[in-house]
Formats: C-alpha cells, structure tokens, sequence
C-alpha cells in the first residue's frame, strides 16, 4: 500500500495550488521541458521570452528559474511586475519611475542608492537615457555579482497603456546591442526575461521594428501542459486519497491535458475527498469529480477565476469574438484544423488557452474546456452576435458523401465500357496468380504435332491416319471422341483420297464420334468456312466457333449458338461431347438452352449477359449464342493441364503399355496442335507472352475441363456477381477506408490504410476468384478508394478556404501533399501490377468486325 | 457592572473605535471626527455603536432606535470621568444610572446578534474546515486569503477570528471595512490609496509619512504605495503584518480602481514569493460577490491565493447554536426555523436570539415573519429601502419571486447584486432542472415570502 509508505507530517502540509505563482519550495511544482530550457538558455546568457497563455504556470515558473539562478551564487535575479505601476492617470514618466523604484526594491538597493534623488536630479534628461544610466551608474556598479537577470512579467499589460514604452525595449535592444560590440563589456553581466500573455504580432504592432528585433534574438520558451511522466511530484497528495495514484493522474491528465491549473484544481478536489478512491473505480471518479464540480454550473464552481478569463479572451471584442468563434467551432466540430501561425485568430485562440497546436494542428486543449464551451456554447454566443455559425458537413459525413460520389461515377464510367479492357486484363493477372492444377483426368488429348504432319505430307493430316487413330483409339473403350479436324472435304486429291474420305466418314458415323464443323454467317470470311463433313447428324456434330474480346485474347466459351445450314448444329463441341459424356453417367442435359441459366446435375449455369462483371461494351455480336466465362484450367506455363499423346505415339506397335489406361472411358479430343497449322488462340496467359497462344484443340479441353469437374469435382466457373452486387462492393472500400481515415487522425495510420488497403483488396479478390471463382470488380475498387481519399484529403481545405475567403491576410493553404503523393504512387504501383500497362499498348482496339474464329483445322 | 467589568471591556475596543469613542466623549461632533481620521460620519456612528453594543447598552427590539450615548456617557461618569468633557458629562447626569444598570443586565447575558460577534462569543459556530484551513494558511509567507460569501454570512466574524489567531501567533494586525470610507475616497484611486497607508499606519501606531513618501511627480499612487509599505511600514514592524480588508466589493464600482487595487495585492502577493520584506505582508479580503465589472483581459485576474466560501449554516449547527441559546426545541420546531431560513446564519442567530427571551415561540416567529410584527422587519425594510434605489432590480426580484418556477434567471449584473444581498443564491443540485442555464432561487423562504407580496 503506497498510503502506508507516507510520511504523516508530508501529508498535512502537502497542498495544491490553484491560481497565482506556486513558491518556490512548492512540493506540487511539476517540473517541464521548459524549465530546464529556460534555465538554461540564461545559463547561456541569452535573451528569453515566455509567451503563453493564462494560468499555464508562467509566474511559477519565472519563481522557479530566479531560485535555480540564484542558487549559483553568482547570479542575482531582480522581477518587475508591470502591473504594479497601475493604469488610471499613469504618465509615463510614472510608469519608468515605477520601473526603477522596482528595480531597486527587487535588488535590495534602497539601502545604498537613494532613487528618488537621483531621479529628481536627471529630471531634464530623456527618459531612455536616465534607464541607460541607471543600468550603467546604479545596476552594474552596485551590484557585484557577476550576472543580473531582470524579469519583467505581465508584459501584456504595455498593450492596455496610453502611451509607447519604447524606451524600455530600446534599453534591452541596447544591453544586447553592447554586449555583440564587446563581449567583455559590462553589458553582458545582464540578461532580461520577458513574460506575459501576448501575441509576439500585438507586441509588433505597437513596437514594430524594436520588438521584432528583440524576438528575433531571443529565445522563445513554449510551456505546454505537463505530461503524466512529469507530473510525478502530483501523486503525493493523491497516495492518500487513491489505492493508485498514478492511474488516478493519468484520469486527471485525460481531462486536463495538463494544464497546470486545472491540473492542480482536479487534484486538489480529489486531496479533499473524504474517501478513498478504489482500484478500478479511478476512471468513473475523476469523470465524476471533474462533471460536478468543475463543468455543471462551471462559472459557479470557476473559483478562483480560470475559465472565466478563457470566456473573456474569445469574447472580449465583438469584431473578431465572430470570427474566433466560427473558428474554433470548426476545430471543435472537426477535432482538429491545420494551424497556421500567420493567421491572427489562430493565434488569439492559442492565447487564450482554449486551442492547443500539437504537431501542426490546432485542438481543443482539453476535455474540461471542450466540455464546458462546447458546440451549444459556441451557438449560444454567435446566437448573440447575430452571426451564423460556420455551415460544416461532419467529415464522416463527407466520407460517405464523397465515397457514393466516386462510386456512382466509377460505375457509370464502367458501364459506358472505357474501364473493360483494363479490367479484362486485371483479371488475367489474377488467373496466371493462381497456383497450377491437377492433370485432369478425364480428358486425353492426341495431338496432331509436327512430326505426324511431317509423316502425312506436312500440310493437312490424311483422313487415312485420322481414322486409324480414331480406330486404335476405339480399340481401348474410350467414352466420346471428339475430333476438331475438319474434314468436310477429302484431303488427299484423286480416288485414293476419296475412298479414304469416304472410308473415314463411316467411322464418323459411330455414336460416340464428334465432328467439328465451323458456323458461318456473313460477316465471317471465306477461309474460316469449314462445313460440317457430309452425311453426318447433326447431332454428332459440334460447332468449334469461339470468341474473342477485343484485345484477341479468349476468354469465354459458346455453349450454343445459331446454326448455318454448312454446320446444322446448335451446340458446340465441347458441349456435345460434355452432353455425351454425361449421358453415359445418366447425367441428363436440356436439350435446348433457352433461358439465361440451366442446370446440369447438381451445378448451375448461367449465361453471361451483357454488362456483368467486367463486360460491359454492349456488341451483340459478343454475347450472341449461349456463352460462359472460361475458367482455365491453371497449370505452369507453358505446360498444358491435359495428357496429351502425339498420332504417331498412338499408332505405335507395340503400343505404349500406359496408352490404355490413358484411353479407357475418356473424353479424347484429336486436334493439331502443329505450330505451322496456325489454329493458335491468345488466352489469359499470353498476356505474360503474347507469342505463347494455344492451339484450339486444348481451348476444347479447357472448355470441357471447368464444366465437368464443376459438375464432379465441385471446381468452381468463372462468374461475376450482379451489376448491383458489384456496386455494393466498389462503394465498401473509399467507405471504409474514409471513415477510418477521418477516424484514426494520426499520419501514420492513415498512410497504413492507404497502403495495405489496395494490397487487402487484392488478396481478398484473388482470394474469391481461387475459391469461389467469382470475378471481382477490382479495378473500380482501387478507383473509388483511391479516388476518394483523394478527394477526402483535398476537400477540407477547400472548404476552410472558402470559409475564410472573405478574412484577410491568409496563407496559402498547404495541401497535404505526402498523402497525394502516396495516392498517386500507389496509383501507378498498383496499376502496373494489374496490368493498366498492356491494356493501354495492347488491347486497345475494342471494335473489331469479326471477333469469332473456328478453334481448329482442317 | 462593576469597575473590573468596565476596565476589561473597555481595554477590548479595538483601537479604532477607542479612537472614535474618546474623542466623542471630549464632545467632539461627528462630522469633525470623521473629518480628521477619514473616515465618513456614519462610519463614526458605527464606531460607537459597536462600544455601545460591546457595553451592553444595545437597544431593545421593542426600542426604537435611540441613540444610547447618554447612557454610555453615564458608564464613564461612573468609572472613568477624567475621559469626558464638560459638556458630555452634563448629559450623563441627566441619565438614571440606575435604569442603565437594568439595561445591561438584560442585554450582556445574550446580545442580540448583529454586525461581527465578538470574539470570545460563545455564539459564534464554527464552520470546519473552514477556519482550520485560514489557520494554517494565514501563517504562511506573503499569504493571501480571499473570504466571499453574501452580506450576514459571518465573513466578519471570521476574519477577525483569523486576525486574531494570527495575533496569538506573534503577528500585527490591521482591520479595515472600506464601509467606514466615504464614497468620494473610494472613486479617487489616489485617496483611497492615501487613506489606506493612512489608516495602517494609525492602526500599526507608526506616525504616518505620507508626505515623506508619497510624491506624485515621480509615482503613481500605486508605485507610492508599494513604496510605503516597502520603504516605510514593512521594515518598521518586526513581526508580519496581517492586513484585513473587509467590505472590498464597495470597490468593484469603479473598473479603473478596482484593477489597479486589486492589481496592487497581486503584485504584493507575488513579490511575497520571491522579496524578503514582502513575505512579512499577509493578506485577507473579504467581499460579498464576484466583481460584475469587465476587467482589462490583458493584466492577470485576482484569482491568486486561498479562495474561502462561507457555506451556510447546516442542521447540526443550527442544533448546536440552539444548545448554545440554551434552548430545547423540537425537531418539529427545527424543520419549521430551516424551512423558513433555511441556513441563513444572520437570520438564524436572530430567530434563536428571540426564541431564548422567550418574547415568541417558534410557530409565532413563523407566522408572523412576513408581517408588521415580525422580529425581520428591520431587516426586510433595510433591504427594501436599498432596493428602491434600484427600481429595476426590485420589480425583477419581485416578479421573479412571484413566478410559480422552481428556479429564476437574472441578467449577469442584477444576479451579483441580489446574491450580494444575500437574497438569492444559486441553485444547487436539488433544484436545479436538466438544463445547464445559471439558476437562482430565493436564499430562504422568508425572502420568497416577503417579496412576492
């Protein structure tokens, strides 16, 4: 127990002081930063000059520092209190006379120097030059210590007197003035401090050039209040009342901020409780104490006078009260405004105590005055002054104002189109991000390679070969066979080729063959114009038509489509050999896809419509047919996720022992995958390589791949939410980023959000397109957020500049520049990384007239 | 009384009115005394109507006021006549020494409360922790204790406590009600401030030097009187100097002295921390109200020292006042006193005061209060009559003492002059409403009642 530690005579003389200079053996003396720059600044031998606001603990202070000085023992302090002359009548020749009389009592000399006389006789001198000589014939005569250090306090009150006291500034001008001519001059034993609750800009005014000269080469000693790890020498008068008297201090600190008055006043009324306060009960008492006995009926509990005189420095004037009160109701309302040390309101406000500057901001001093001249204060008195109070927007309200804004524009920008190749490009930097995927096993793909071109003539493989393997194939029990080679026409001229061809389109026939034909319409050239081989069904038939987004690259898959009468076949081959693969596991399939979504077995699939995710240009001709997103099959590139065997491997004997295992009740797919067959696809992972493309016989497998393992694996599609939902989520990010912004006022938290918010929203998405396949709409969202930090940065000074427009004299106001800036290097960071970059060089042409081509080859 | 008595009482006047009374029994008119010492000529009066009172000789509640200085005349015929004059002695023949024994005998036994009670009063109820902390603090170096509470509080009473307690501890002493100063000094900073020096000197029986000290030419009046005090009256006592004002608010009329006078103590007050002739200068003031007059906001307020509050009496203490009276009421009876006064010190002594002559009982004392027999008339026409001067301030006070509100609200200016009065306070806890607003009620019922009459 700390009470028990306690000395009983200490505790009976320990005492706070509310009001006026604390003695100099004071046990409540908090000890700050300033006495000891104070100290030692005239240790220094240099001119000093305390200005503060009232009651923050000048006169304790000056008390304080004479004693440290004097302790030396070679220093002698002499105070003047320029109150004491008076003000009613007072002539100058007075107030002089009353400085010297002062002087000489402060320094004992009235014994050996006779004043008066001495006064009298240099009557018709100037009174700048009888100061000089009282300093040179009387101060630095008698006196034998080495140095003499004058105080002069109140010296506001100079402002008040109906005439100039330029000579006392001149005197000090000429102290230091000697002094810089030769050190060893006598001047330099003397020292002056000046104290007082001024505005160095009042002082200037009336003394303009002296008093600037004379602060210029001054030191300026700032108090601010005390903080919890200099306010030690408070506890001891609270260990008798508090079981913790340090938490108690820190409650008392919450509420003062340290203000030396009121500080002393929370612990004096806490030393005169009758009952102990309790651990735990700290916080809950001194809100208590301070609520009853400082804020209700506070002009009735203001004794001695404190919050009174703060009243009377806003209200004093009636021409700049208005003005001050509109100020400080915006730092009330906002918690916070940018200070600016040339603007006179800021200044009268710091003066008087109520507004604090802290790290470059002007606040509330403490919880006590933001209690007690709260907002209905503030109204109340401007209510008075016939002036309307300054219209604010609370800034959490500029925070959702500005994040709808920027949000309903971003999305009205999407919706024309001009963010979708960015988009589209974003969202292939994300697929390529994803960790690569088992082989699927369903899927066998014989390849149609150089060297099986090279072995049939190097241009077209025959139709001999073809049906060999689709032979050789059948031999091993394979499900479907899907053959994306187009043989609507013999390849090899002459008899021969005809009776291969023919032979070939009775293999054809059988029910688990596909065929590949290509539909075409008018808008699609001669040489795409592959129609479906003769004699086949339509429904053995499947159409490999695929389409392209504006930057050529594929990334959506044709479920249906409108037949041709060269390709009588509605669906397309994947989706046939889907539907046949599925039909042998009594998995039905519509028959017709009509609606906008279907279902297959347990999975759902709906069919892209225009403005959904990232697609929003409105070209019919994209979005004919019944279309999905293609969820690639992730794999490390270049390899392709499939197993893949080449013809001739196929057609080897003896053939390879595996090859069985790879055909039986697969899905095979036969296709070139020969360079020099040109059946070449850009796909989401040529962005990282343009000339990497794909040959279309694996975009088939891909296709194939994402809807059968949605089905049997539960692999998600590709899809994107509806325009609303995506809204929804563009408008979460600037929403929250900008009121935690407004929240968390700190420099160093806000450049945290601003840059791990971006780097969040990219993982969560990344983390949403992997999981569940959902394509989120991540380029609005960095927009919005970045656009409306922006703004939210930039808007409050907007605003305070049109408030003051009309006030003289104003600063250019500094715009936040290091938050702008690191907006805008995340701007570009994050850019690049999803892929601004490419879609400006390279997709950019969005209109082409045939975005479809056939995946394949004849 | 005999001899012993007198001597005693009369060796316990304070210097000022044994100044005042020997020179009114040389027969000196009052206009002349009041002339020579400085004083105004009903500050006289009330010099000898406290030797009066402090003789025993008060007037009867019954009486109307006469003067009783035949009477006194008549005591110092009997035991001291070398102090009269010829004509002053001719009065006191004429006066039956017999019938004033009478009187005396009725009164010393319990006086009736008025003005600061003396001393050693058995009356006088202390208000822990009140005095305990002027004790301690009065001793301290360059000390200032600033006593506010409205008129009839006992702030008198307790500064002539701590005065004297400081006396007991070696100090000098020096009493001065600036309701002894005529108006005139009080609105010439420079007199006033001459009468100060003046009258501390006197009091201290150091031979004023004003004229050695005080130059005009050189100083202002304030600069001359620190230097008197620094240069003159300080280094002349040995002991520290305890100087007590009472009444300063009369001051706080005129802007430009009461900032300067005020201005002056602080200064004082803070040369005591660091100068070693002003650590001897203790300070205590005493005024009813807050100065309603806007101070210059660039010189520090007197705000400095130990603010004291007279709280009003409490139940306990009105209990203890009464076994003091030695009378035996009814807790009954008690409720109906506090209801009706509340805690008003000055009212309460009165109420007991009359209780314990048995001339009414405490439900008499009640019913009659507001009317023409009640023992406040006096004092319910005294504040009427000051009123009057103030038509504005009475008509508000009446009108807000009819309203059926709980609480009243006053322009900043009138509310400091009625709390001043003592006719109003402020409302505490109990009776205040959710709002925040600054609310009066009445100081007591008795006020309530008689005002809205």
């Amino acid at each position: 127990m700390v009470a028990a530690m306690k000395v009983p005579g200490v505790e009976n003389q320990y005492q706070y002081q509310v009001g006026g200079s604390l003695p100099s053996d004071a046990p409540s003396y908090v000890q700050r930063d300033a006495d000891n720059l104070l100290y030692q600044s005239l240790r220094d031998r240099n001119f000093c000059y305390v200005f503060n606001s009232r009651q923050m603990g000048k006169s304790s202070l000056r008390v304080r520092t004479m004693q440290r000085l004097q302790a030396n023992g070679d220093t002698v302090c002499g105070f003047i209190d320029l109150t004491e002359m008076g003000s009613a009548g007072l002539t100058k020749e007075q107030w002089y006379a009353g400085i010297i009389r002062t002087l000489v009592s402060s320094f004992e000399l009235s014994e050996t120097f006779k004043w008066r006389g001495w006064w009298k006789e240099r009557q018709n001198l100037s009174i700048g030059n009888r100061l000089k000589y009282f300093i040179e014939e009387v101060l630095l005569t008698l006196i034998d210590k080495s140095r003499i250090v004058i105080f002069i306090d109140e010296i506001d009150s100079i402002l008040s007197l109906n005439f100039g006291t330029d000579d006392l500034f001149s005197l000090i001008l000429f102290c230091y003035n000697k002094r810089a001519e030769n050190k060893n001059s006598p001047y330099s034993r003397l020292d002056f401090v000046l104290l007082g609750t001024a505005t160095p800009y009042d002082l200037i005014k009336k003394y303009n050039w002296q008093m600037q000269i004379i602060l210029d080469i001054g030191i300026a000693v700032d108090l601010q209040g005390f903080t919890l790890a200099e306010s030690d020498s408070l506890i001891t008068g609270l260990s008798l009342k508090a079981r913790r008297p340090k938490v108690v201090l820190k409650e008392v600190l919450k509420w003062t901020a340290g203000q030396p008055f009121l500080t002393q006043k929370v612990c004096k009324i806490i030393h005169n409780l009758d009952l102990m306060i309790p651990a735990g009960k700290e916080a809950a008492t001194v809100e208590k104490l301070v609520r009853s006995q400082i804020i209700q009926d506070w002009e009735y509990h203001d004794v001695p006078e404190h919050l009174k005189t703060v009243r009377d420095r806003i209200l004093r004037s009636k021409e700049s009260s208005s003005q001050l009160l509109k100020t400080y109701y915006i730092i009330l309302q906002e918690g916070e405004l940018k200070a600016d040390d040339g603007n006179q309101d800021h200044l009268k406000l710091r003066l008087s105590g109520l507004v604090v500057k802290k790290k470059g901001n002007l606040q509330v001093a403490n919880r006590i005055y933001q209690s007690i001249f709260d907002r209905q204060w503030v109204l109340k008195e401007l209510n008075k002054l016939k002036t309307p109070p300054p219209v604010l927007v609370p800034r959490w309200m500029t925070a959702i104002a500005v994040s709808i804004f920027v949000t309903t524009v971003i999305v009205g920008i999407r919706f024309t189109g001009a963010l979708q190749s960015w988009e589209l490009s974003a969202l292939d930097k994300l697929m390529q991000l994803r960790p690569p995927e088992p082989i699927d096993p369903r899927i066998l793909v014989v390849a149609i390679a150089e060297e099986d071109l090279a072995k049939d003539g190097g241009i077209s493989v025959s139709d001999k070969t073809v049906g060999e393997v689709i032979e050789k194939l059948e031999k091993y029990q394979p499900k479907v066979i899907g053959l994306n080679i187009f043989r609507d026409i013999p390849i090899r001229e002459g008899a021969g080729g005809k009776l291969e061809h023919e032979k070939l389109l009775e293999i054809l026939k059988k029910n688990n063959i596909l065929a590949a034909c290509n539909i075409s319409d008018i808008k699609t050239p001669e040489s795409t114009n592959f129609p479906s081989p003769p004699g086949i069904l339509a429904e053995n038939l499947g159409f490999t038509n695929i389409t392209y987004d504006g930057d050529q690259i594929l990334r959506r898959q044709i479920l249906r489509q409108q037949k041709s009468k060269d390709c009588p076949t509605e669906l397309s081959l994947s989706w046939q050999l889907i539907r046949k693969y599925l039909a042998t596991k009594n998995i039905t399939t519509p028959e017709k896809l009509q609606n906008s979504s279907f279902q297959v077995g347990n999975l759902k699939i709906n069919s892209l419509q225009v403005h959904t995710g990232g697609y929003q240009i409105s070209n019919p001709d994209d979005y004919r047919g019944y279309q999905i997103l293609l969820n690639y099959r992730s794999s490390i590139q270049p390899k392709v996720p499939f197993t893949q065997v080449t013809a001739t491997e196929l057609l080897q004997e003896p053939i390879n022992s595996k090859l069985p295992q790879l055909i039986k009740d697969r899905i095979i797919l036969i296709g070139y995958t020969a360079q020099s067959k040109g059946d070449l696809h850009l796909t989401p992972y040529s962005s990282a390589n343009p000339y990497r493309k794909m040959p279309g016989v694996f975009i088939h497998a891909h296709m194939i791949s994402q809807i059968l393992s949605a089905i049997e694996d539960g692999r998600p599609l590709l899809i994107a939410l509806s325009w609303w939902r995506d809204t929804l989520w563009v408008l979460v990010y600037p929403l929250t980023g900008g009121l935690l912004l407004i929240y968390f006022k700190n420099r160093l938290i806000s450049a945290i959000i601003i840059f791990t918010t971006p780097f969040i929203i990219c993982i969560l998405f990344f983390c949403l397109l992997l999981y569940g396949g959902i394509w989120m709409p991540l380029i609005p969202s960095f927009l919005s957020f970045l656009i409306t930090l922006f703004l939210i940065n930039i808007l409050p000074l907007i605003s305070e500049k049109r408030l003051y427009i009309s006030y003289s004299k104003i600063k250019k106001k500094k715009i936040n520049y290091r938050i702008i800036l690191l907006l805008l290097i995340w701007f570009f960071t994050v850019g690049a990384g999803t892929g601004v970059g490419d879609s400006f060089s390279g997709g950019g042409s969005t209109d082409r007239p045939n975005r479809q081509r056939p995946a394949g080859g004849r | 009384m005999n001899e012993q008595e007198f001597a005693q009482i009369f060796a316990g006047l304070p210097t000022a009115q044994k100044t005042a009374l020997l020179r009114v029994l040389k027969g000196e008119t009052d206009e002349s005394i009041a002339k020579s010492l400085g004083i105004k000529e009903a500050g006289v009066r009330k010099h000898i109507e406290r030797v009066i009172q402090a003789f025993g000789l008060r007037n009867q509640p019954s009486e109307k006021r006469i003067s009783k200085r035949p009477e006194l005349f008549a005591l110092f015929a009997q035991y001291q006549p070398e102090l009269l004059s010829e004509k002053t002695l001719e009065i006191a023949e004429k006066v039956d020494l017999a019938n004033v024994e009478l009187q005396i005998r009725a009164t010393t036994e319990i006086r009736l409360p008025e003005g600061q009670l003396p001393l050693d009063s058995k009356f006088y109820i202390p208000r822990p922790p009140v005095e305990e902390n002027c004790y301690q603090m009065i001793l301290q170096p360059g000390a200032l204790i600033r006593i506010k509470a409205p008129q009839q509080m006992g702030k008198t009473s307790l500064m002539q406590k701590i005065l004297h307690y400081a006396e007991t501890k070696g100090c000098q002493k020096v009493f001065l009600d600036l309701g002894e100063v005529e108006n005139a000094v009080l609105q010439d900073l420079d007199r006033f401030l001459r009468w100060f020096c003046d009258r501390v000197s006197r009091q201290l029986d150091i031979k004023p030097k004003l004229e050695d000290y005080w130059d005009n030419e050189i100083l202002s009046s304030n600069s001359n009187c620190s230097d008197y005090f620094e240069e003159y009256l300080l280094p002349k006592i040995s002991s520290s100097l305890i100087l007590g004002l009472d009444n300063v608010e009369l001051l706080f009329s005129s802007m430009t002295i009461c900032q300067d006078f005020f201005g002056l103590l602080r200064t004082w007050h803070e040369y005591g921390k660091t100068q070693k002739t002003w650590k001897k200068l203790h300070l205590i003031v005493t005024y009813s109200t807050e100065s309603y007059v806007q101070l210059d906001i660039d010189r520090s307020p007197f705000n400095v020292g130990l603010p004291v509050n007279l709280p009003e009496f409490t139940r306990e203490q009105i209990e203890d006042l009464a076994k003091r009276y030695q009378l035996t009421l009814s807790s009954e009876e008690f409720n109906q006193i506090m209801d009706l006064l509340g805690g008003h010190p000055y009212l309460i002594q009165m109420a007991l005061y009359h209780i314990s002559h048995r001339q009414i009982s405490v439900e008499e004392l009640v019913n009659t209060s507001v009317d023409d027999r009640s023992i406040y008339r006096d004092h319910l026409l005294n504040h009427v009559d000051y009123l009057k001067k103030n038509p504005l301030l009475l008509e508000s006070l009446k009108s807000a003492f009819s309203t059926k509100e709980e609480a009243m609200i006053f322009n900043d200016e009138q509310a400091y002059k009625l709390e001043d009065l003592g006719l109003i306070k402020k409302a505490d806890d109990a009776h205040r409403s959710s709002k925040k607003e600054n609310k009066f009620i009445p100081r007591c019922d008795l006020y309530r009642q008689y005002f809205s009459k």
